[in-house]
């Protein structure tokens, strides 16, 4: 029988180390809020991020004062660090958000934070076309950290060559790395996002010119736009999302920067390489493209039978832009969330189904992942092929991910509870909204949303959710995003503090 | 670490917590609240708002035409049961919000007719919140975009416009986006522009926290360098 150890003082200095280096960053992806809403003249704004920035970095520096430790950081410190750091990192984001005035309670205002920061995108803003213009930029800037990793961002600026955060790198969600260091393999990823930000911002800022913005207000929403599209998070500056522009060509624009961010920084690297056939032969990508289409080609023959949009670029524009938008876990919405009554049955089905698949492994996008059925499908025809050959012959499967790959039975099971932890995730949250109140239908829509990151919503969820509901929903984004390990790894750990032995040995080792 | 410590540690954390939601909490609730008259509400319509219910019994007793117009709507209404408002001609009123978006003989505006439009005016940080935002794509001809000169943003309550126009369930101009196309407009209320006052506790208390933040930052950082 094993024996459950209480974690010593070196686990806390280690967590609590890396936990108050999180604070200590934080202040940076606040700061361009601040001196935007100076330069607007929004000064009660300024001062609410400022308070919450001098938290943060007060609280950090405190924690790593008292916490500091050379020791080394293993697989269980990590993965608890990361689930902590994705609940602890968005309270100073949640401060500023609470003190703007424009969230009726401090949960709702951490809730956008967590939603911020996991790139969902729901949100429970009020008032959100009256919002300040710095606040704006901060609450987009909160799907940079979370769509790079918030511990990649943190180690990229405050990390100096450390060893052993593989585990933190695996604990956000990412399982394949570019190069073998971590260190490098963060700044290889800033470097493919720098490169698609000053062509995405460009592009955009000119598009959205064109759709009749003046100069600076078309900066800041290209800003903006990016950062939502590329982190696939889905805020957006005005309540009609991207519909408020009005533009087919802003729309198009958009499409290949949120299909950047499902795409995995490997595969984003081997492009930048000019390793084409890496691309063409992904199991992942292709998985993905077969995957969207077929899901796609059924929710728009949903939307065309029944006549929702009767012209080719209204299906395009309505159907198959929200169908992009879900497969890249984006969320951004061009109709009201109550535009989807009209939408029947087939065509909402069809999009959750596209939600909850998600897209590539290593990308910014939430989700089951591609690569996750790719493999299940792949393990059950081996099993056939195997089933029908003769009883002597060895029958494996294999994939191309960068290189080739045999499909081992490790992989299929870790796949597959993935899969069954994201169904079970996206149906309990829905019977919590059937117990709210809702319709299953909407239920298992806004619960997959939030389990996937993807963010559209039908509208049931908002500030007059029920504080349960709201719960509910921030657990299943956060959960979703760290992809389960290390929210498991943050309840071990918490029974072990309250449990566990105290033998003042290595409990997590 | 001995048991004493540990004592210490969480006494810390507890403090830290307690002084950073009560000064939070402190801060929220002394924000001052914008003294600026921005309500409409005297302005609007006779309140003969039309409603699904209404339109649903005309539609099934077959007197309800394309092109009859059905008077004053608001836009959850119209969002709530488009099919039935399709190609109806309805009197909309809103606060015109974000851009002028200049386009092809005319513009597209997005109105809204929420608490924060046409009675309470943009939330500031000591109002009590009214809900999210609620209105409606207008596309208005070039001869009424006179008027429209400022739309709303965090300290201006923009343009209030009364629109009489047709609903497009799915309008082909905006890629089967809904939308109301003006045939006539009016102003309603000029723009206002809101008077913030400066929260000054607020202001005092991030001066103090960042003062005192940038001075443990250096001293941490000479600490490490040594």
């Amino acid at each position: 029988m094993s024996v459950m150890l209480a974690p010593d003082a070196e686990d806390r200095r280690i967590i609590g180390g890396y936990l108050g280096r999180t604070l200590e960053f934080t202040p940076l992806l606040i700061l361009p809020g601040i001196l935007l809403a100076l330069a607007r003249g929004e000064f009660n704004d300024a001062a609410a991020m400022t308070v919450a920035a001098a938290v943060s970095l007060l609280v950090g520096l405190a924690m790593t004062n008292r916490w500091s430790t050379q020791a080394a950081l293993d697989w269980a410190h990590g993965l608890v660090t990361v689930g902590l750091a994705w609940l602890v990192m968005p309270i100073p984001i949640a401060i500023a958000f609470f003190l703007s005035g424009n969230f009726a309670s401090f949960l709702d205002a951490y809730f956008e934070a967590i939603s911020g920061v996991t790139t969902s995108g729901l949100t429970m803003l009020q008032d959100l076309d009256h919002f300040g213009d710095g606040m704006q930029l901060m609450r987009h800037l909160t799907h940079f950290a979370g769509g790079q990793g918030i511990i990649l961002v943190v180690l990229t600026v405050l990390a100096k060559g450390r060893a052993q955060l593989g585990t933190l790198f695996v604990g956000e969600g990412r399982d394949e790395r570019i190069v073998p260091s971590i260190i490098r393999t963060a700044k290889l990823i800033y470097v493919i996002f720098a490169a698609w930000f000053v062509a995405g911002f460009t592009v955009l800022w000119l598009g959205l010119l064109h759709a009749g913005l003046d100069v600076y207000p078309a900066a800041l929403h290209s800003i903006s736009l990016f950062l939502a599209a590329f982190d696939t998070g889905g805020f957006s500056i005005h309540s009609t999302s991207v519909a408020y522009y009005h533009s087919a060509l802003v729309e198009t624009i958009l499409i290949p920067i949120m299909l950047a961010g499902a795409v995995s920084f490997p595969l984003h690297y081997d492009l930048w390489q000019r390793k084409w056939h890496n691309a063409t032969q992904h199991l992942d990508l292709r998985t993905l493209a077969t995957t969207t289409f077929t899901l796609t080609t059924i929710l728009l023959a949903g939307l065309a039978a029944i006549g929702t949009y009767p012209t080719v670029e209204g299906l395009s524009r309505k159907g198959l832009w929200t169908a992009l938008s879900a497969a890249t876990n984006t969320g951004f919405s061009v109709f009201p969330g109550s535009g989807y009554e009209s939408w029947g049955q087939i065509a909402p089905g069809a999009l959750v189904a596209i939600m909850l698949i998600g897209s590539m492994a290593g990308s910014t996008a939430g989700g089951i992942k591609t690569l996750r059925v790719a493999l299940i499908a792949k393990s059950v025809l081996r099993d056939i092929r195997k089933a029908l050959a003769p009883p002597s012959s060895v029958v494996v499967a294999t994939y191309r991910s960068r290189r080739r790959q045999v499909v081992t039975d490790s992989q299929v099971r870790a796949a597959v509870i993935m899969t069954v932890l994201y169904l079970f995730t996206a149906v309990g949250g829905a019977l919590v909204h059937v117990y709210h109140g809702a319709s299953i239908e909407t239920g298992l829509f806004e619960s997959t949303s939030a389990t996937a990151n993807v963010g559209l919503s039908v509208g049931s969820i908002g500030p007059a959710n029920p504080p349960s509901l709201k719960i509910v929903t921030m657990f299943q984004m956060w959960a979703g995003r760290l992809e389960f390990l290390s929210a498991f790894a943050m309840v071990g750990y918490a029974y072990a503090v309250l449990r566990g032995k105290r033998l003042g040995a290595d409990a997590l080792r | 670490m001995n048991q004493t410590g540990r004592w210490a540690t969480l006494g810390i954390t507890i403090a830290m917590v307690v002084a950073v939601a009560g000064l939070v909490t402190w801060l929220r609730a002394t924000a001052p609240v914008s003294p600026t008259d921005t309500s409409v509400e005297d302005l609007l319509p006779p309140d003969d708002l039309a409603t699904c219910d209404e339109l649903e019994a005309e539609d099934e007793a077959g007197t309800l035409f394309t092109d009859q117009s059905v008077g004053r709507a608001q836009s959850g209404t119209i969002l709530s049961c488009p099919f039935l408002f399709d190609g109806l001609l309805v009197t909309y009123v809103g606060e015109v919000v974000g851009d002028v978006l200049r386009r092809d003989g005319g513009a597209w505006l997005l109105v809204n007719d929420d608490p924060y439009a046409l009675e309470v005016g943009p939330l500031t940080s000591g109002d009590e919140p009214r809900g999210m935002n609620s209105g409606l794509t207008v596309w208005l001809p070039e001869e009424y975009l006179a008027f429209v000169d400022q739309p709303g943003r965090q300290d201006v309550r923009g343009d209030v416009i009364q629109v009489t126009g047709r609903v497009n369930r799915a309008d082909p101009a905006d890629g089967g986006g809904l939308t109301i196309r003006a045939e006539d407009a009016e102003l309603l209320a000029d723009a206002v522009e809101l008077e913030i006052p400066v929260h000054w506790n607020q202001v005092i208390a991030a001066v103090v926290l960042a003062i005192a933040a940038l001075a443990l930052l250096w001293r941490e950082r000479e600490r490490r360098d040594l």
